[in-house]
C-alpha cells in the first residue's frame, strides 16, 4: 500500500518534472507529450496491476520501468549532469521488461532465461558505465559541439574506448534480444490453453517491445560502426518508423497489465471446482470438475489406499503415480504428513502459483468432506445394523426364555402335580386323616395356580402363537383380552419376516394397553395392512385424547423397536379427544 | 382296570418323559391302554400307522419344530379321520389353536391345557368323551372366549346358570354330562339349552357336537 502510493507520487514527480524539462529544452510538443504519456501509461499500468495482484512483482515492476522510461527522455537535452546520466542508463526499462515477460507472472525458473537477463543486464551496466565514464560530447567532439552538454562525470574521455565498448555491448544486447525472442516463442508453443489465454497478451506485446528494442540496439551499433542507421529512410518513413517503435513501446505495459488481470480471472477455477465437485456424485467427478476447471484434459487423480499401500486412479484400480518431469507435475495432497491423493497436470499450470495452491485447497477441503462423509455414513450404518441385531438378539432370548419354561419348568410342576396324585392315593390307601388331604388339596390348588402363572408370564415374555401361526391370531388374542371392545381389521396375507410380526405385535399389545389403561374409550379399532410393501399398524380409539407420545417408557421403546427396522411411529392424541398411535414398517 | 376287549387303545406322544409317563399312568387307570409311547411327531405318525390306536394324546410342542405335535395331530385327522380320535395338551390358552383345530367338525377332537394331567379325573373324562366321538375344549380356554368382552356383552341378556350352561356345552359337554357337572336334572339342562339357543338365535344343533360348533362360533364370533 504504501510503496505503491511512493511510486504513484514519484511517477507524478517524474511526469511533471518531464513535462518541465521539456518546456525548458523547448522540445516541439510531439516529443513533449509522447515522452509523458508513455511514461504514464507504464506507471498507470503498474499501479493497476500492482493493485490487483499485490502478491506478484509485475505492478511494481512495470513502474520502475515507467521511471526508467522518464530518466531516459532526459538524455537529449542540454542539461550537463542530468544529460549524462539519461543517456548512459537510457533504455534500461528494455531490461526489466524482457525480465518481466520472460518470467511473467512471476516464480519462473528458467535458467537460460535468467542468464540472457543477466548477460543483458551486464552488457547495459558495462555500457552505462563506460558512457558515463569516457563520454564527454565537447571533449570528444573535435569540430566542437555547439550547444553539447558537458559529462561532469567523465573522469578520462576517449572515443576508442566507447567506440569498442558500445560495438561490444550492442551487440551483445541484440544476441540477448534475439535469445530473449526465440524463448518467449518457445513458451507460447509449450503453454497449454489456459496459461495461453493467460500469457498471449504478455508474450505478443513482449515480442513486439523486444523486436523494437533489438531494432534499436543494432540500429545503435550500425550508427556507431558506420556513422548511419541500419535503414537510410526519407521523410515520412522516417516518422512511420518512430511511431512504430513508440507503438510497441506502449503496448507492453497494457499487455502484461492484461496479463495480470486474466491471472485474477484464472483464479475463477478453484470457486468452478468447489461448486463442480460439491454437486456431482459420479466416481471420477474430482477428475472431471479438475480437467473442466483447469481445462486440462491430461489431468489424472490419484488416490492413497493407506490399507494396501498403492495409489489407485479415480475407478479404483491400482497404478503407478506419475512423477514429475516430461512435461508433467505432480501436486500431493497431504492430511497429517500422510498422501491422501495427487493430481498429475501438465506441468505448465505451474506458471499460475496462485492457481494451484487454490484449486489444492479446494479439493483437499473437498476429499476430507468425502471421508467424513463417508465416515459418518459408515459409523450410522454400524450403528443401525447394531440395533437391529441388538433386537433380534434380545427378542431370541426371550424366545428361548419362553421355551425354557415350557419345556423346563412347566414340566417340572406338571411332575410334582402329578407326584402329589399319587400321594394322595397313598394316602387313602393308608387311611390317612382329613387334615392331610386338605393339606394336600391347598399344595395342589398352590401348584395349579403357580402353572397358570407361569403361563401368563411366559406368553408375555413371548407369545408363542406369534411364532408359530403368526400376527394375525396373536393379534386377535390381544383384542380378546382387551378390555374396551376392539373391532379387528387384518388384512393380511401370509407371514411377514419375524422381527416384522413382533415389533407389529408389541405396537398392537402397547396400543390396547393405553387404551385400557388411560383412554375411558368405549371402543377401539385395530387394522393391520400391507400397502405397496409396508406394514401399516393402527391401533384407534374413542376416548379422551390428550396422550404425549413421550409419555412413558413404554412408547418410547416401540419407537426404538420400529425405527431399528426402518419404520417409523407416530402417535395422535388432539385434547378434543381419540388418540391413534400409527406405525410403518417396511416388509423387509 | 383291567384292560378288556372294549377298552380303548391309546397313543401317548410327549418329549418329556415325566410328562409321557404320567399321562400313561392316568390313563391306564382311567381304562385305557396305552399302546405306545411317542417323544416325537414322527415317531407318533409312525406308531399310529403301525397301531391304528383309538386315541392319541399329544403335546402340542414337540420336536422337531415347536409346533410339530399340532402339526402331527392335524395330519392324524386328516389320514385316518374318525377312526382314529386326538386329545390335544397344550401349553397356550390361544383359543385360535383350539379353534383351528376344530376346523370342520367336532367329532372325535379335544383341546386340554397340559395342567390338566395334575387333575386325573379331568383328563380321563376328557379322553374317554373324545374317545368317544365327542369333544372336549378346555374350560379356561372356554372361559378366555368368554371373557372377551364383546362376547360377555351380549352374554348379559343370559341368566347365571345359563351361562353356566352355555360354557359347559362350548366345553363339548352332552346334557348329561353338564347335569351331573352341575347338580341339575337332565331335564333342567335341556330347558335351560333351548332358552339359551332362545335367547341368543342360535339354530339347535340336531346332535351336541354341531352343538359345539354353534356356540363356539358364537362365542368367537366379533362384529
Amino acid at each position: 500500500m504504501n510503496a505503491r502510493v511512493v511510486s504513484g507520487l514519484a511517477g507524478v514527480v517524474f511526469a511533471v518534472v518531464t513535462a518541465l524539462v521539456g518546456l525548458d529544452q523547448g522540445a516541439p510538443a510531439r516529443f513533449l507529450v509522447l515522452d509523458t504519456v508513455l511514461g504514464m501509461i507504464f506507471f498507470g499500468a503498474g499501479l493497476l496491476a500492482w493493485r490487483r495482484r499485490p502478491d506478484i512483482a509485475t505492478g511494481a515492476a512495470l513502474t520502475l520501468c515507467g521511471g526508467l522510461w522518464f530518466l531516459g527522455s532526459y538524455g537529449p537535452t542540454d542539461l550537463g549532469g542530468l544529460s549524462a546520466v539519461g543517456f548512459s542508463f537510457e533504455r534500461y526499462y528494455d531490461v526489466v521488461l524482457a525480465w518481466l515477460v520472460l518470467t511473467f507472472p512471476g516464480g519462473r525458473r528458467d535458467r537460460v532465461a535468467r542468464a540472457t537477463v543477466a548477460v543483458l543486464a551486464a552488457s547495459f551496466l558495462i555500457r552505462s558505465l563506460t558512457r558515463l565514464l569516457v563520454y564527454d560530447p565537447p571533449a570528444l567532439n573535435p569540430a566542437g559541439c555547439p550547444g553539447c552538454p558537458s559529462n561532469p562525470f567523465a573522469v578520462a574521455p576517449n572515443a576508442a574506448l566507447l567506440k569498442t565498448v558500445e560495438v561490444a555491448t550492442g551487440t551483445t544486447i541484440v544476441a540477448a534480444y534475439g535469445v530473449v525472442l526465440v524463448l518467449l516463442i518457445l513458451r507460447r508453443r509449450a503453454a497449454s490453453l489456459p496459461s495461453r489465454r493467460i500469457l498471449w497478451p504478455v508474450l505478443a506485446s513482449g515480442v513486439l517491445a523486444v523486436a523494437a528494442a533489438a531494432y534499436q540496439a543494432a540500429n545503435l551499433v550500425s550508427d556507431v560502426t558506420r556513422d548511419r542507421g541500419l535503414l537510410t529512410l526519407e521523410p515520412p518513413w522516417d516518422e512511420v518508423e518512430s511511431w512504430l517503435l513508440f507503438g510497441a513501446r506502449v503496448l507492453i505495459p497494457i499487455g502484461i497489465a492484461a496479463g495480470v488481470f486474466r491471472l485474477r480471472v484464472a483464479q475463477g477455477p478453484a470457486a468452478r471446482l468447489a461448486v463442480e465437485v460439491g454437486t456431482d456424485r459420479g466416481p471420477d467427478r474430482i477428475e472431471t470438475a479438475l480437467r473442466q476447471a483447469l481445462a486440462d484434459p491430461t489431468i489424472e487423480v490419484w488416490h492413497w489406499d493407506g490399507g494396501l499401500r498403492t495409489w489407485t486412479d479415480e475407478h479404483g484400480a491400482a497404478g503407478t503415480l506419475p512423477q514429475d518431469g516430461d512435461g508433467r507435475s505432480v501436486l500431493m495432497l497431504e492430511r497429517h504428513g500422510t498422501p491422501v491423493a495427487a493430481v498429475a497436470h501438465d506441468a505448465v499450470l505451474l506458471e499460475d502459483p496462485g492457481l494451484l495452491a487454490s484449486v489444492g485447497a479446494v479439493l483437499r477441503l473437498s476429499l476430507e468432506n468425502d471421508r467424513l462423509t463417508a465416515q459418518v455414513r459408515h459409523q450410522l450404518e454400524e450403528v443401525h445394523a447394531s440395533r437391529a441385531r441388538l433386537l433380534a438378539a434380545a427378542d431370541e432370548e426371550r424366545r428361548r426364555i419362553e421355551r425354557d419354561l415350557h419345556d423346563g419348568t412347566q414340566h417340572r410342576l406338571l411332575g410334582i402335580s402329578m407326584r402329589m396324585q399319587d400321594l394322595r392315593a397313598h394316602a387313602e390307601t393308608a387311611g390317612a386323616p382329613d387334615v392331610l388331604f386338605d393339606e394336600l388339596e391347598a399344595v395342589a390348588l398352590e401348584l395349579r395356580e403357580a402353572m397358570r402363572e407361569m403361563r401368563e408370564l411366559a406368553r408375555g415374555i413371548h407369545p408363542a402363537v406369534l411364532t408359530n401361526k403368526g400376527l394375525a391370531p396373536a393379534v386377535r388374542t390381544l383384542a380378546r383380552r382387551c378390555t374396551v371392545p376392539v373391532d379387528l381389521d387384518v388384512a393380511l396375507n401370509g407371514r411377514l419376516p419375524p422381527a416384522v410380526e413382533t415389533a407389529a405385535y408389541y405396537v398392537v399389545a402397547e396400543g390396547l394397553a393405553n387404551v385400557a389403561r388411560h383412554s375411558l374409550a368405549s371402543r377401539s379399532e385395530v387394522r393391520l395392512a400391507v400397502s405397496s410393501g409396508v406394514l401399516v399398524i393402527e391401533v384407534a380409539d374413542d376416548g379422551v385424547g390428550g396422550a404425549s407420545p413421550d409419555a412413558g417408557s413404554g412408547l418410547r421403546g416401540l419407537s426404538d423397536r420400529v425405527a431399528a427396522l426402518d419404520g417409523a411411529m407416530t402417535v395422535t392424541s388432539p385434547t378434543s379427544g381419540g388418540t391413534c398411535l400409527r406405525a410403518e414398517i417396511p416388509r423387509l | 382296570m383291567p384292560a378288556g376287549r372294549d377298552t380303548p387303545t391309546v397313543i401317548v406322544a410327549d418329549d418329556s418323559a415325566v410328562v409321557r409317563e404320567g399321562v400313561t399312568r392316568i390313563l391306564t387307570s382311567g381304562g385305557f391302554l396305552v399302546v405306545g409311547q411317542a417323544r416325537s411327531a414322527d415317531e407318533l405318525l409312525d406308531m399310529v400307522s403301525r397301531e391304528q390306536p383309538a386315541l392319541v394324546v399329544v403335546d402340542i410342542r414337540m420336536p422337531p419344530s415347536q409346533n410339530a405335535g399340532l402339526l402331527a395331530a392335524e395330519r392324524i385327522r386328516e389320514r385316518y379321520g374318525p377312526q382314529v380320535r386326538v386329545l390335544v395338551l397344550s401349553q397356550y390358552l390361544e383359543p385360535d389353536y383350539a379353534l383351528r383345530l376344530l376346523g370342520a367338525g367336532v367329532e372325535g377332537i379335544g383341546y386340554l391345557l397340559k395342567d390338566r394331567v395334575a387333575e386325573a379325573s379331568e383328563l380321563v373324562d376328557a379322553a374317554h368323551r373324545v374317545a368317544g366321538g365327542g369333544s372336549a375344549i378346555d374350560p379356561d380356554v372356554v372361559a378366555e372366549l368368554v371373557r372377551n368382552t364383546r362376547g360377555a356383552a351380549r352374554l348379559a341378556r343370559l341368566a347365571p346358570r345359563e351361562r353356566a350352561v352355555l360354557g359347559a356345552m362350548a366345553e363339548g359337554r352332552s346334557n348329561r354330562s353338564i347335569a351331573g357337572r352341575l347338580r341339575l336334572s337332565v331335564k333342567t339342562v335341556e330347558g335351560l339349552s333351548a332358552a339359551i339357543f332362545d335367547k341368543l338365535d342360535l339354530q339347535p344343533g340336531p346332535d351336541d357336537n354341531r352343538r359345539v360348533l354353534a356356540v363356539l362360533a358364537y362365542l368367537d364370533h366379533r362384529d
